[in-house]
């Protein structure tokens, strides 16, 4: 029996099916593309602005604007290839936002001015924050909550690597109209390095619910009002059996008109909080990631140096004997030659 | 150059090349599949929750080890490694026909976990030092004393050839 056997041996041991299912399962449903699609897009815009400026230098004329469109498309396609061959539904969709764009319409996020009065709008938040002082977030953190009237709804905290590498998950709610006030002093505290913010409009399902409890509450009137004039028992009963169907419906409408509530008053934001050494911001710009590779480079040079200084001190020692073996000999040579 | 892995990524990523490799770890702290299924169930919710930005590939799956390590430690510190391994005085006997797994997971945690880092994964004893938060001479010391508890129990030694 020796080393062979048993790496044939765990060789042999794989994960079961069934482990394999439970984890695919836990894989949430996300946003997967996001980044790629920033990527698509940067890129066919820069197609689109240089086959813009190109046509222009031509002196191409307003008519051939349709001829270029159609080129564009097919230069967004081609870069679409190039860059995610799995998502060409996609890729027409993304030319023709930044077909758009660079007509110099930029109307893609001009919605504010729309906002009817009265929507039911439910804001939620999540945010990535990195710290070298992780203790220091986490007591401004808490202030801030405090101070815009929030509360913790869940906190975790993990430490797995080593001291200096802590990991915090936190669901915050906060009063909705404090929301965009609390994400800008979070930054403050510590660096954001990915921020998404969803609204959800339920107007509609809101609607549903206030006007299926007015009709319910009506319907609960009208009962009471029958069942004063009933005069046999079987009426009553019968009264009395839809009644009660009737408050039970009102009970569950009125909680989740509550919770609706709830949620439109206070925002969820959930936090990543990632202690680090040194905090390097996202940025997806081409610079941005030169900067960031540069950084990191020079992070590992200046670990290097360290490394390089801990070692030469920690071997101090050997160094100073052998610089006194090495003065002795010297000596001894010396007055060898002298005599 | 660094190549940085997080979030969703690190997940998929983690889940197509390093599931086997949670479920041998958790296998060799568990005493039956059953509980290294959960274990490694726990240990990828834990890498969703944590969100955290890995370097490498490599940088993942040390920390996979180490969770699953830490997590195998937390939930059985009760039981003794008599019960990890249920026929323990079979092979010792030689009633049964030596399982070569189960000889290993019969040592002591700490020497189980570096024999199978070393031996199976490859890593050296400085990288298991830092996997498992130890000295890297702790760690030599481990194999030797593992290499030398196997060697007793089982026909042929554990040799490095």
């Amino acid at each position: 029996m020796n080393k062979k056997d048993y790496i044939k041996a765990v060789d042999n041991i794989t994960a079961p099916q069934s482990l394999l299912d439970k984890i695919e399962a836990l894989d949430p449903p996300a946003k997967k593309k996001a980044p790629m699609w920033k990527k698509i897009t940067a890129v066919a815009a820069c197609f689109v602005a240089v086959i813009v400026a190109f046509s222009g230098v031509m002196g191409s004329t307003f008519k051939a604007e349709s001829e270029d469109r159609a080129d564009m498309m097919v230069e967004n396609g081609y870069s679409n290839e190039l860059y995610a061959d799995d998502a060409i539904g996609d890729v027409a969709d993304g030319g023709s936002f930044t077909n758009q764009s660079a007509s110099g319409t930029g109307s893609s996020n001009g919605n504010p001015s729309m906002k009817a009065p009265n929507r039911k709008i439910v804001k939620t938040a999540s945010l990535s924050i990195r710290t070298k002082n992780y203790d220091t977030l986490i007591t401004a953190l808490n202030q801030k909550i405090e101070q815009y009237s929030g509360y913790i709804e869940q906190s975790q905290e993990y430490n797995y690597d080593n001291a200096s590498n802590r990991n915090a998950n936190m669901n915050v709610r906060i009063p909705a109209e404090n929301l965009d006030k609390f994400i800008e002093e979070l930054a403050v505290i510590g660096t954001i390095t990915s921020k998404s913010i969803t609204s959800d409009d339920i107007t509609d399902s809101y609607i549903d619910v206030e006007s299926r409890i007015k009709a319910l509450e009506t319907e609960e009137k009208t009962l009471l009002g029958l069942l004063e004039k009933a005069e046999n028992l079987s009426d009553v009963i019968q009264l009395q059996d839809r009644l009660s169907q009737v408050r039970s419906d009102l009970e569950s409408l009125k909680t989740q008109k509550q919770s609706y509530d709830g949620m439109i008053a206070y925002s969820g934001v959930s936090l990543d909080i990632q202690e680090v050494e040194r905090v390097v911001e996202g940025d997806d710009t081409f610079f941005g990631e030169v900067k960031e590779k540069l950084m990191n480079n020079l992070y590992d040079l200046g670990d290097f140096f360290r490394e390089f200084a801990i070692n030469f001190i920690a071997a101090l020692p050997y160094i100073a004997i052998a610089g006194v073996v090495a003065v002795i000999v010297i000596l001894i040579v010396k007055k060898k030659k002298n005599k | 150059m660094t190549v940085f892995i997080k979030g969703k990524d690190a997940f998929s990523f983690a889940f197509k090349q390093f599931t086997d490799t949670v479920y041998r770890v958790a296998l060799h702290n568990t005493a039956n599949s059953a509980d290294a299924e959960d274990v490694a169930q726990e240990v990828f919710v834990k890498l969703l929750e944590s969100g955290k930005t890995f370097r490498d590939g490599e940088h993942l799956k040390a920390w996979l080890i180490r969770v699953t390590v830490n997590l195998c430690h937390d939930k059985f510190r009760k039981l003794s490694r008599e019960t990890l391994v249920e026929n323990a005085f079979a092979f010792k006997t030689g009633e049964e026909k030596a399982d070569i797994v189960e000889a290993v997971k019969s040592l002591p945690e700490n020497y189980r976990n570096a024999i199978y880092l070393h031996y199976y994964e490859g890593y050296t004893a400085k990288e298991i030092g830092k996997i498992l938060d130890a000295k890297e001479n702790t760690v030599l010391s481990w194999l030797s004393r593992g290499r030398e508890a196997l060697r007793k129990e089982l026909d042929g030694g554990f040799d490095d050839e």
